[in-house]
């Protein structure tokens, strides 16, 4: 007689196992790594290339400061230095959720910003697909699972808002 | 008011007064006869008497006279004691005469007797003194006797006479007087007779048609009573026939009550001995429950303590929660960071793609770790759910167990009332028991009766029949004696 295999300890043996061959198989390519991180504003869903944001945090204190913008929901400190924070949902267009902007999404650049939003619901490798979007802001359609999403340009939502700001970055060497 | 009265007293009435007539008619009878005889004995004893008296006299004075005369022709002193004798005789009978007589013309006519007497008495005594002396001449004498002496006499002769014819007279006129009364008397009495002869015809003739027409009307009441005698009778015997039937059927019935009421007294028995082993079985149960009693209140300490566990268990699963709760912080904190590490990899171009490869390990493990966080969490959900149902269930089961001992105490309340009450049916079993058999006892007597009752009904059916018979009898007699009295009604 065998005894029942427990699922917690199945689980954890295939945890383990998976752990085990990651490091056992090869790195896969450059596009195969091609993550997006997906998010929900104001309750729709979008997704973000990982090479187009310099880092995904939890939202802080936001000091709301005065402004002509109205997308600029404050300023906030991360690392020892202030980063104003936009409304994504905003500058998206998009009418204000209920919920709260838990996330906040930075920008590359010499000049940090924040985009903030309601929920961060993952980051996976997506299906790409060929369909584009008329959208303003949005580069082209994922697959993630069962839902497709619009991959924000964060860049030159950046873009634009430095614009807005009259903030000219230095020129860098195009992404690949 | 006549009408009203009774044969006897409209008899007795009538012959009443017959007998008053007749009782009136013999007093008028008697008065008259006495009247009569009253003047009869008058006539005889006065007049008579005095006519008689008269006529005494009359011979007392011819004596007196002859007397006087044989002295003068012969003066012998015997002559003058005659004549004294005859003066005595004379002066008795004027006595008794001056005590009969009764009206003045005889007290005069006597009186005048008396004086013609004295005269001439006066004038006989000169005579004989004249004749004893001797002086006188026997022609004196005679001249004397003559002159004086005869009218003397013939006075008194004519005085005496004249009285006797009075007392003729009314000798005579008392006859007549007495015939009158007593021809009167007759006359009355016929005439009374007479009368009393009208009257009984009358009385007798009234008093038949009264009697006949009451007697008729009341034989006419008999006869339609006896008719409706008759009807009633002839009902009363067909009601008593069937009395008697109705009596038969009860006789039955209660024949079957007799034997019910004995089945009901073994039922009666029954049940008492059922209600006893009822009792027996109530104690018994009575002592289970209070075993079962003390059996919940363990169930109910027991219960307590799986609740108190309960609790800790949920206080256990919290707590994991907790844990969980940290872990899957540190999995989302390290999946954030293994993302901001490949954010930091693809910024740092070809040297940052194993750093990469490390952050995107480490974020499939933070993943997994969340996943089984997600998981656990789930499970310890899932426990925590289940606790708090257990302990629901377990306070819902405290206090069904709760609520189980007040039912057990409201149990053995009623066991210890079923107790009484079945001890209560048993006595009131065994009271049945004996209620029945006094109500058998009862039963037989009833059905006794009955049976005599039910003698006495076929005895008064055959009652009503002669009844019946004798209305009919009654009814032919009254039918008789109305012919009889008024045969044309009765035609």
């Amino acid at each position: 007689m065998s005894e029942r295999p427990v699922p917690g300890m199945q689980a954890l043996a295939q945890l383990r196992s998976d752990f085990d061959r990651g490091f056992a198989v090869a790195p896969r390519s450059s596009e195969a790594h091609e993550f997006v991180i997906q998010i929900r504003v104001a309750g729709e869903v979008f997704a973000i290339r990982t090479c187009d944001i310099a880092g995904l945090v939890r939202s802080r204190k936001i000091v709301p400061v005065p402004s002509r913008t109205k997308e600029l929901l404050g300023v906030t400190a991360l690392r020892g230095t202030l980063i104003p924070v936009y409304d994504l949902a905003a500058l998206l267009g998009i009418p204000p959720g209920t919920g709260g902007l838990s996330w906040l999404v930075l920008a590359p650049g010499d000049t940090p910003i924040a985009l903030a939003f309601d929920r961060f619901e993952g980051q996976q490798i997506p299906e790409w697909l060929s369909e584009r979007s008329e959208r303003r802001h949005v580069r082209q359609l994922v697959r993630t699972g069962s839902t497709i999403r619009a991959v924000l340009d964060v860049r030159g939502l950046a873009e634009t808002i430095r614009e807005g700001a009259g903030i000219k970055e230095p020129a860098k060497e195009k992404e690949q | 008011m006549i009408r009203a009265w009774t044969f006897q007293r409209k008899v007795t009435a009538g012959f009443a007064v017959m007998v008053g007539l007749a009782a009136l008619i013999a007093g008028i009878a008697v008065y008259a006869l006495h009247t009569v005889v009253a003047s009869r004995d008058n006539l005889l004893a006065v007049n008579a008497r005095n006519l008689t008296d008269a006529q005494r006299l009359m011979a007392d004075s011819n004596e007196y006279v002859a007397a006087f005369r044989g002295f003068l022709l012969l003066t012998d002193d015997r002559f003058l004691d005659q004549r004294r004798k005859a003066a005595a005789a004379i002066e008795e009978t004027f006595r008794n005469l001056d005590q009969s007589v009764y009206t003045p013309e005889g007290h005069r006519l006597l009186n005048d007797i008396r004086i013609a007497q004295t005269e001439f008495a006066a004038v006989q005594e000169r005579v004989i003194v004249l004749r004893k002396s001797g002086n006188g001449s026997s022609a004196a004498v005679q001249a004397v006797e003559e002159q004086e002496g005869v009218p003397k006499r013939e006075n008194l002769v004519a005085a005496i006479s004249a009285f006797v014819e009075r007392e003729q007279k009314l000798l005579d006129e008392a006859r007549r007087n007495s015939s009158a009364q007593a021809s009167l008397a007759s006359t009355l009495l016929i005439c009374l007779a007479v009368a009393m002869v009208l009257f009984a015809a009358t009385t007798a003739i009234l008093l038949g048609r009264s009697l006949s027409k009451q007697i008729g009307g009341t034989v006419q009441h008999v006869q339609s009573s006896s008719a409706e005698l008759q009807t009633s009778a002839n009902q009363q015997a067909s009601g008593a026939k069937e009395t008697a039937t109705a009596m038969n059927e009860i006789t039955t019935t209660v024949s079957e009550l007799l034997a019910t009421s004995r089945q009901i007294a073994e039922s009666a028995q029954q049940v008492a001995h059922i209600a006893e082993e009822t009792l027996k079985a109530a104690q018994v149960g009575d002592q289970a429950v209070v075993q079962s009693q003390a059996a919940i209140e363990g169930i109910r300490r027991q219960v307590d303590t799986i609740v108190s566990h309960m609790l800790n268990l949920g206080k256990k699963s919290q707590q994991i929660g907790g844990v969980l709760d940290i872990i899957n912080e540190l999995a989302e904190q390290t999946n954030i960071l293994s993302i901001n590490a490949t954010i930091e990899a693809a910024g740092a171009g070809e040297q940052g793609k194993r750093f990469a490869v490390v952050g995107e390990e480490i974020r499939k493990l933070a993943d997994r770790v969340s996943g089984s966080t997600k998981e656990s969490r789930a499970l310890v959900e899932e426990i925590r759910a289940a606790v708090n149902t257990t302990i629901l269930a377990t306070e819902t089961g405290s206090k069904a167990v709760d609520t189980g001992l007040l039912r057990f105490e409201e149990l053995t309340r009623g066991f210890k009332e079923i107790a009484g009450m079945v001890a209560t049916a048993t006595q009131a079993a065994r009271e049945i028991g004996l209620s029945t058999k006094q109500q058998m006892t009862a039963v037989e007597q009833v059905n006794t009766a009955i049976s005599s009752a039910a003698q006495v009904t076929r005895e008064t059916e055959a009652s009503s029949v002669q009844t019946l018979q004798t209305a009919t009898q009654l009814a032919q007699l009254s039918h008789n004696l109305s012919r009889l009295v008024q045969p044309r009604a009765a035609a």
